[in-house]
C-alpha cells in the first residue's frame, strides 16, 4: 500500500537548490560565453561587472584612467591611459577564460563564469 | 527524513559538485614577464598551491627582469659587453638562455636567431610602443652582411667572448618558453602534480583536471571566438607566434615583429604559427622559426626541430597543419580550409 507525505522545509530546500542551480547554468549561456568580468590592478580586484548589464566604467590604473564599455555580453577597452592602445585594440571579449589587459596601466579583465568547455585559452 | 534532509543540506554544494566529479581548483592570475599571468592548479589544497604559485611567479619575475631585451638590466649589460667585443662574466640567466638557444639556432637553420637584436631594434621594436618608420635597405644590409649568430659567442664556464660586433642578443623568442618551463618545474618541485601555466595566450599544461585532461581552446587569431579545442596529452606546451602581436604601420603599410634572418624584414604570407611541444622553450622557438620559414621548407625546419604538430595559419585565412596536429584538434568554425601537410 503506497503512503505519500507532505514535503517538509528540507524537502523544499533541496529542490529550491537544485532549481536555483539549473537557474544559474541556463544563465550563464551557451557554451563557453561568460557571464561577468572580473577587473583588477595590479593583483587588487577592483570592479565584477555583470556581462547582462550594459554600461561604461573607468578603473583608475597606475598611468591614469581605463574605461571599459558592457554592451551585447561582452567587455572592451575603449580607453586607456597607454601609449599602444593595444587594450583597445584586442575588441571585445565574452568568452570564459579571455583576459584583455592593460600592461603599462597595470590594468586586466578576465572573463568568467559559462559553461566551462575549456579550462584555458591558448591566443 | 527532516532530520537527514537537515544534516546533508550544509553539504549540498560539495556533494553537487563531487556527483558531477568536479576537483579542487585553486586559479591566481598576475602580471610578470610583460604579459598576464594565469596558473591553475588541480587536486591541491588552497594553501599548498598558492605557496608553490608564489614561488613560479618569483622566479619569472627575476627571469623577466634579467632577459629584457631593451630595459635596464643582466641582458642589457652584456649587450653593452658583446657590443664592445672582447672577453666578460656573463650572469647566469643569459647564459641559460644562450645555452638553450644554440641548438635550436641550429636546428632552424639560423631561422630562430637570436643574435639579431640590432635588428629588431633598427626596426623600431625595442620600445614600448613598437613605431616607424622602416630601416633604409642600408642599415638592413650592414647588419644582415655582418651575419650575427650566437656561435659568434664563445662560453667558457662564466665567461663570454664575442668576436662579432654586430651580435646584439634578444631572447624574445624563447624567454617566455623559458619562464613557462621554469614556472612549471617550481610547481612541481612543490609537490603540485596538475596545473596549468598560461603566460599570455602561450601555455604549459602537465597532469589533469580531476579525472579528465585539460582541455584548451585555441582562440581564432582573426575573428572572435573559439577555432579549435585541444586536449592536453600528459605533459605539453602550446605556442603561438601571430603577425598581429607587435607591430605598427606605416603609410598604409603594416610591419610586423617576426623578421626573416635572411631578408632582415618581416615575414610576409602567415597570420599564425602553433605548435605542441613537451617543452615551452623549444616550442616558443620553433613557432618563430616556422613563422618565418617558406611555404616549401616549414615542413623539413619543423622536423629539424623534433616538432610534429604545426598549425600554420597563411594570410588567406587557410589552415595548414600536420597530420599530428589535425587528430589533435578540435575544429570549432565552420567553413574552415584545411589541407594536411606530412612532414619528411
Amino acid at each position: 500500500m503506497r503512503t505519500t507525505r507532505r514535503p517538509g522545509p528540507g524537502d523544499w530546500t533541496i529542490l529550491l537548490a537544485a532549481g536555483a542551480l539549473v537557474t544559474s547554468l541556463w544563465l550563464a549561456g551557451p557554451d563557453d560565453e561568460g557571464s561577468r568580468a572580473e577587473v583588477r590592478v595590479d593583483d587588487t580586484v577592483v570592479a565584477r561587472l555583470d556581462l547582462r548589464q550594459p554600461g561604461t566604467y573607468t578603473i583608475e590604473g597606475r598611468r591614469g584612467p581605463s574605461v571599459l564599455e558592457v554592451a551585447d555580453g561582452a567587455v572592451r577597452f575603449t580607453d586607456s591611459a597607454c601609449s599602444t592602445h593595444r587594450c583597445v585594440a584586442s575588441g571585445a571579449h565574452r568568452h570564459a577564460g579571455e583576459v584583455a589587459a592593460c600592461l603599462p596601466n597595470r590594468v586586466t579583465v578576465a572573463v568568467r563564469g559559462g559553461a566551462g568547455r575549456y579550462d584555458t585559452l591558448h591566443y | 527524513m527532516r532530520c537527514t534532509a537537515r544534516l546533508l543540506l550544509p553539504l549540498l554544494p560539495a556533494l553537487l559538485l563531487a556527483a558531477c566529479g568536479e576537483p579542487t581548483v585553486e586559479k591566481q592570475r598576475f602580471l610578470a614577464m610583460g604579459t598576464h599571468i594565469e596558473i591553475q592548479t588541480s587536486g591541491t589544497g588552497s594553501d599548498k598551491a598558492e605557496a608553490a604559485i608564489a614561488e613560479a611567479r618569483e622566479d619569472l619575475e627575476y627571469l623577466h627582469e634579467g632577459l629584457h631585451p631593451w630595459e635596464a638590466g643582466a641582458l642589457a649589460r652584456v649587450n653593452q659587453m658583446l657590443a664592445a667585443t672582447g672577453e666578460f662574466t656573463a650572469d647566469p640567466g643569459t647564459l641559460e638562455a644562450l645555452a638553450a638557444a644554440r641548438p635550436l639556432y641550429r636546428d632552424s637553420d639560423g631561422l630562430f636567431n637570436p643574435a639579431l637584436g640590432k635588428l629588431a631594434d633598427t626596426w623600431g621594436f625595442h620600445q614600448e610602443k613598437p613605431d616607424g618608420p622602416p630601416p633604409e635597405d642600408e642599415a638592413i644590409r650592414s647588419i644582415l652582411e655582418a651575419d650575427p649568430s650566437p656561435e659568434d659567442i664563445e662560453v667558457d664556464g662564466v665567461r663570454m667572448t664575442n668576436t662579432n660586433p654586430e651580435v646584439q642578443l634578444d631572447f624574445g623568442g624563447l624567454a617566455k618558453g623559458m619562464g613557462v618551463d621554469h614556472a612549471v618545474e617550481r610547481l612541481r618541485e612543490q609537490g603540485i602534480d596538475h596545473a596549468i601555466v598560461n603566460a599570455g595566450g602561450d601555455l604549459r599544461a602537465f597532469g589533469q583536471r580531476g579525472d579528465r585532461p585539460w582541455r584548451v581552446g585555441i582562440r581564432d587569431p582573426r575573428g572572435e571566438g573559439v577555432l579549435a579545442g585541444l586536449t592536453i596529452d600528459g605533459d605539453e606546451a602550446v605556442f603561438t607566434s601571430g603577425d598581429y602581436e607587435r607591430y605598427y604601420e606605416h603609410e598604409g603599410e603594416r610591419y610586423h615583429h617576426l623578421l626573416d634572418p635572411r631578408t632582415g624584414r618581416p615575414a610576409r604570407g602567415v597570420t599564425s604559427v602553433t605548435v605542441i611541444h613537451e617543452e615551452g622553450t623549444t616550442a616558443d622557438a620553433a613557432a618563430t622559426a616556422l613563422f618565418v620559414a617558406k611555404d616549401d621548407e616549414w615542413p623539413r625546419i619543423a622536423k629539424q626541430m623534433g616538432i610534429e604538430a604545426v598549425l600554420r595559419v597563411d594570410d588567406e585565412g587557410v589552415l595548414h597543419m600536420t597530420p599530428a596536429m589535425a587528430e589533435r584538434l578540435d575544429l570549432q568554425k565552420d567553413g574552415a580550409t584545411t589541407r594536411i601537410v606530412e612532414l619528411p
